[in-house]
């Protein structure tokens, strides 16, 4: 069902076996962008061209929120960091936006599989991996009951499965918060604070992946990792896009 | 290998197998445009080679998958081994039980029976089968669904095409899963009590009838028998007037079980799994499982099974994660459905199904994208857009079989959909509902009468003159060409689609895709432009055009009776008599109805010049009565014999009402057209028959059809008296063809008449009766002359043809040509 990946250095086209195949018979794999048909088992979810024009995985400073896609850690001084590292397929803008709205709102979870192979992989390819849990952002019990599904949870158990970690859904939002997109940037660390609990309980050092689809502010993701961070674990964070801010901090 | 499929995709093979019954149909049935195929398959390969290049190993595939199309149709129509019709015509005793509802009308029943033995000449046989049974008479005692019947009967293969344009009831029949007929009377019908029908099949039956009972006992008629034929699909009880209504409103596609209701269904289940919180693969499974079952409720109609299968591998696609595909979607419906039972291709309700479908699919979003550039109010954009793409993927179809063109149709789809949602909604809950609890199941019911009975006024509104029209239909090829050229349409729109903005369709994007990677332009166009040709080539030597210098007669098949409908170079349509049912057997007009009308419909007539009626009898009049009203008549010309019936006589006022000249004929009357035309009366004698055994018969007229050298003579019902008078006349009676008189009755004078004649060929016209025509001396005297003989009750409809030199003759029942 979940195409998984098994030897990342393999690269390009898989073998696939005969269910893959049969599902691929019948729901042909699309290129992200540009939607044409692709072979099944890519690592990367686009055709040739678009994979062409795809610059890689972006590395966001886990304290000023700079990105690379090069460069390790971008040498600035902050502190109070939750996060070892923080990753984003892409930035977003243009045709992401509408990806990840119809990811959110459309019920399109076929989109979620597509991209938690691919940032699984990408994690792969910068040899990040060995991740004890993969754990995605939880949505409110309501909240995930009135939109049928968390679509951070449907990427990460692509994304685990691609990584071959475990997926484990180590935390509940246990209050109900106003949504991130409605109120300003400053207000957002406010509005989450105090909102997630682990749940269960796991070992001390414990390396996990945190999943959700944007960062923006990075807030709910902050306090996730609080919370995390709080209960022993080394936290990595990693997101389909990232909406960096307006201005940079230099 | 899987790599390969996957890579082709099941579109390809769908099309490859839809093709190969088509090609198994033209091979058994009419070799001659195999050309035409050819040119075709010819045509996709070169665009196929123009956009990708395809492998031999994937030719092979293709190929292999044709061939198993065309190996499946050919065993459909001619299932292997012993089968009912080998014993089709002689008496036999057998047993069987029903499995569908049966159907009740006034005057008779029909059954649907599945045979389990068979006992013929004393021998038992164990020969499987499905039978139509029939049995007139009123007030007979009806059978169940489910009942084991013992019937002695003699079993009857259902007729084929009979005339050109005609219904071909036998490949009805068989596409319908239906081998043979058989008329027993009621008393050699004994129930055997309780049959085996399968647990499925029994308990979907079952419970049908119980929820059709609720609608009729909570509705009145006609909502029940609406809601019925809406929610099952069942129209057997509908009045005719409501469905012809629907259809002239171009919304007989609502009485198709199809994408709408099952996506209800379907909707209705995922919704009811929400609310009690069920999650995981529960709600799709659940939801794929009743749809299934109700289309299996539905009777599995192409529509309602192509339903559920497209909206399974939606849900399937939903539960895999996986985007859905509409194109592969309805390609693997199509070949499910094909496999089942390849026939159904040809049948009616697939081919619209199937085209609304993929016009939905492909049209509609350039129709939304006109719409909305056309700053059409938003939120009837894709209303709008949706339904007119529906129309005009299946208009043609429907101008080709019902010859109706729903002028409104649009507009009356737009306002009935909505409705139409609704009226399933609340019809299909209340019926469910209402076998537990009664109450609240009959107010859902009550609550869907309003809008049953809006929608039966709306589609009322349509029989209005001006919002439909009788078309006249195209030929088949005008139809391919149209859906060709709709096809260019969109393959150039995706493929602009694509290179502005990268969104499209998976079939076409791929090709266009394809497209790109062509080395050059100019390569590309080549390619395209010669295929084209090709086809068209292919088609002009198929169909050459009609030459203006043809002189056509089509002797239509009419059962027990006369009609003959002759074309002139100069663009005069004749006909001459038009069947007709004797009075005593109910309506005297049914056969201009169901052959007369059709077949003009289907030639493009639009105008009779000249009706000869050759004497009053009901075999050769009443075919006109119903055409009084749908095709002007100029002149009538009748015999100058009194008498006739009432229907004759009504006939008669009827014609001059409507402006029809009418005609006494006389013996030596010469009418012409061109020098190359005439057509000269040589009968009845200015001094009439009196006193023969019918002078009706006698004085029927008879007369000589010239065109160039060659002659036909027209004979109409005449007798020994009036052939022996012209016989011992002085007319030139030489004809290359003769009508055999009073449809081969006994002729004393037959040889002398034949010697007289000197045809090349005889046709008579004559069908089942009672009367033992033709008569064994008649055929003898034709067969001693050596004279080819022509019959509608063994070959149908027989066209004659000819440049006035030579005469070219086709019959129905078999494309063999003979020249003369």
């Amino acid at each position: 069902m979940t195409g998984k990946v098994k030897n990342v250095k393999s690269a390009g086209a898989e073998k696939p076996g005969i269910f893959d195949a049969l599902l691929q018979l019948f729901f042909p794999e699309r290129c992200l962008q540009c939607r044409i048909i692709i072979p099944p088992g890519n690592r990367i979810p686009l055709c040739g061209r678009c994979e062409n024009s795809y610059e890689g995985l972006i590395r966001i400073c886990p304290r000023c929120e700079n990105f690379s896609r090069s460069e390790p850690d971008c040498g600035c001084a902050e502190s109070n960091i939750y996060f070892s590292s923080i990753y984003a397929l892409h930035i977003y803008e243009a045709d992401w936006r509408s990806l990840l709205h119809r990811l959110k709102y459309r019920q399109n979870s076929s989109l979620a599989r597509p991209l938690g192979l691919w940032l699984g992989n990408q994690l792969l390819t910068r040899q990040e991996k060995g991740f004890d849990y993969v754990v995605p952002v939880p949505l409110h019990k309501s909240r995930e009951r009135e939109r049928g599904f968390n679509q951070s949870a449907l990427i990460a158990r692509h994304t685990a499965s691609a990584l071959n970690s475990e997926y484990h859904e180590l935390l509940e939002k246990v209050r109900e918060t106003a949504s991130q997109t409605s109120i300003n940037r400053q207000d957002r660390l406010l509005n989450v604070q105090g909102a997630f609990r682990v749940v269960s309980p796991f070992r001390r050092g414990a390396k996990i992946l945190l999943i959700d689809d944007i960062y923006s502010t990075g807030s709910t993701l902050k306090e996730a990792a609080r919370e995390l961070k709080n209960a022993g674990a080394e936290v990595h964070a990693a997101v389909i896009a990232y909406n960096p801010p307006r201005f940079n901090r230099s | 290998m899987i790599n390969e499929l996957v890579k082709r995709s099941l579109v390809i093979i769908t099309a490859a197998y839809v093709s190969g019954i088509i090609i198994g149909r033209i091979l058994i049935e009419d070799l001659r445009i195999i050309i035409l195929f050819a040119g075709i398959i010819l045509f996709l390969f070169a665009v196929g080679i123009s956009y990708r290049s395809i492998s031999l190993y994937k030719i092979t595939l293709i190929i292999l998958t044709a061939a198993a199309g065309a190996a499946a149709y050919y065993y459909a129509v001619m299932p292997a081994g012993e089968n009912l019709l080998s014993y089709a015509g002689s008496p036999v005793y057998l047993e069987g039980t029903i499995i569908e509802e049966p159907v009740l009308h006034d005057d008779h029943a029909v059954y649907h029976l599945r045979l389990e033995m068979l006992e013929t000449a004393g021998a038992k046989l164990s020969i499987k089968g499905n039978l139509l049974v029939k049995i007139y008479g009123e007030k007979n005692e009806s059978y169940w669904f489910g009942e084991r019947l013992g019937i002695r009967g003699t079993i009857e293969s259902p007729r084929s095409q009979r005339n050109p344009g005609g219904f071909d009831y036998n490949f009805y029949l068989r596409s319908q899963g239906i081998d043979a007929l058989i008329y027993p009377a009621p008393s050699s019908v004994n129930s055997l009590g309780e049959g085996h029908t399968g647990f499925a099949r029994g308990a979907a039956i079952k419970l049908r009838s119980k929820m059709t009972d609720q609608i009729i006992e909570n509705l009145p008629s006609p909502s029940a028998e609406l809601l019925a034929a809406i929610l099952f699909g069942q129209r057997h009880y509908l009045p005719a007037e409501v469905e012809d209504n629907f259809r002239r409103a171009g919304a007989g596609h609502l009485m198709a079980v199809s994408g709408l209701h099952v996506g209800l269904v379907a909707a209705l289940i995922l919704g009811t799994c929400r609310l009690l919180n069920l999650k995981g693969a529960i709600p799709a499974i659940a939801a794929i499982l009743c749809i299934f079952f109700y289309a299996y409720l539905t009777g599995m109609r192409p529509s309602s099974l192509r339903a559920a299968l497209m909206i399974s591998t939606v849900l399937i696609a939903l539960l895999m994660e996986r985007e859905q595909d509409l194109p592969n979607a309805i390609s693997f419906a199509a070949l499910i459905t094909l496999f089942i039972n390849p026939l159904l291709l040809f049948s009616i309700g697939f081919q619209l199904s199937y085209a609304a479908t993929l016009a939905i699919i492909y049209i509609r979003k350039p129709l939304e994208e006109i719409l909305s550039a056309a700053h059409f109010p938003g939120i009837l954009i894709s209303p709008v857009a949706v339904t007119t793409a529906a129309q005009i993927g299946v208009i043609p179809i429907s101008i080709y079989y019902f010859h109706h063109l729903p002028v409104a149709g649009l507009i009356f789809n737009l306002l009935l959909l909505p409705v139409i949602a609704l009226v399933v909604g609340l019809g299909l809950s209340g019926a469910i509902i209402s076998l537990v609890f009664s109450l609240p199941g009959s107010i859902l019911l009550w609550a869907s009468r309003p809008l049953l009975e809006f929608m039966l006024y709306l589609t009322g509104i349509s029989s209005m003159p001006w919002l439909y029209m009788t078309v006249i239909p195209p030929k088949t090829l005008s139809i391919v060409a149209m859906y060709i050229f709709i096809s260019i349409f969109l393959i150039f729109y995706y493929r602009r689609g694509n290179e502005k903005n990268k969104k499209s369709l998976c079939l076409l994007a791929k090709q266009v895709d394809g497209l790109r990677a062509m080395r050059n332009l100019l390569n590309k166009r080549l390619v395209f432009f010669i295929s084209l040709c090709l086809v068209l080539l292919a088609v002009f030597f198929i169909f050459p055009q009609d030459s203006d210098k043809l002189l056509t007669v089509t002797f239509l098949d009419v059962g027990q009776g006369a009609a003959a409908v002759i074309e002139t170079p100069c663009n005069l349509v004749i006909m001459v008599d038009a069947g007709g049912r004797p009075a005593f057997r109910g309506d005297p007009g049914v056969v201009g109805e169901k052959v007369i009308l059709p077949f003009l419909r289907y030639k493009g007539i639009k105008q009779v010049d000249m009706a000869v009626i050759t004497h009053p009898h009901e075999d050769h009049f009443g075919g006109f009565i119903p055409l009084v009203d749908q095709i002007p008549i100029e002149k009538v010309l009748i015999s100058p014999v009194e008498g006739g019936s009432v229907h004759y006589q009504d006939l008669l006022s009827r014609l001059e009402l409507a402006g029809s000249g009418i005609i006494k004929a006389n013996r030596g009357d010469l009418w012409h057209c061109g020098s190359d035309l005439k057509l000269k009366v040589i009968g009845p004698p200015e001094k009439l028959f009196r006193g023969t055994s019918s002078d009706l018969n006698n004085n029927s007229i008879v007369f000589i059809l010239v065109y160039k050298n060659v002659r036909m003579l027209f004979t109409g019902d005449i007798e020994d008296p009036a052939v022996k008078e012209l016989l011992g006349g002085g007319e030139d009676l030489r004809a290359n063809l003769l009508l055999v008189p009073h449809h081969g009755g006994y002729l004393e004078a037959m040889a002398g008449l034949v010697d007289r004649v000197q045809p090349a060929l005889a046709v008579i016209q004559v069908g089942s009766n009672s009367f033992g025509h033709p008569h064994p001396f008649v055929l003898k005297s034709l067969d001693k002359a050596g004279i080819p003989v022509y019959r509608n009750d063994l070959h149908g409809a027989v066209t004659v043809e000819t440049d006035g030199n030579d005469i070219r003759v086709f019959v129905v029942d078999s494309p063999l040509v003979s020249s003369f």
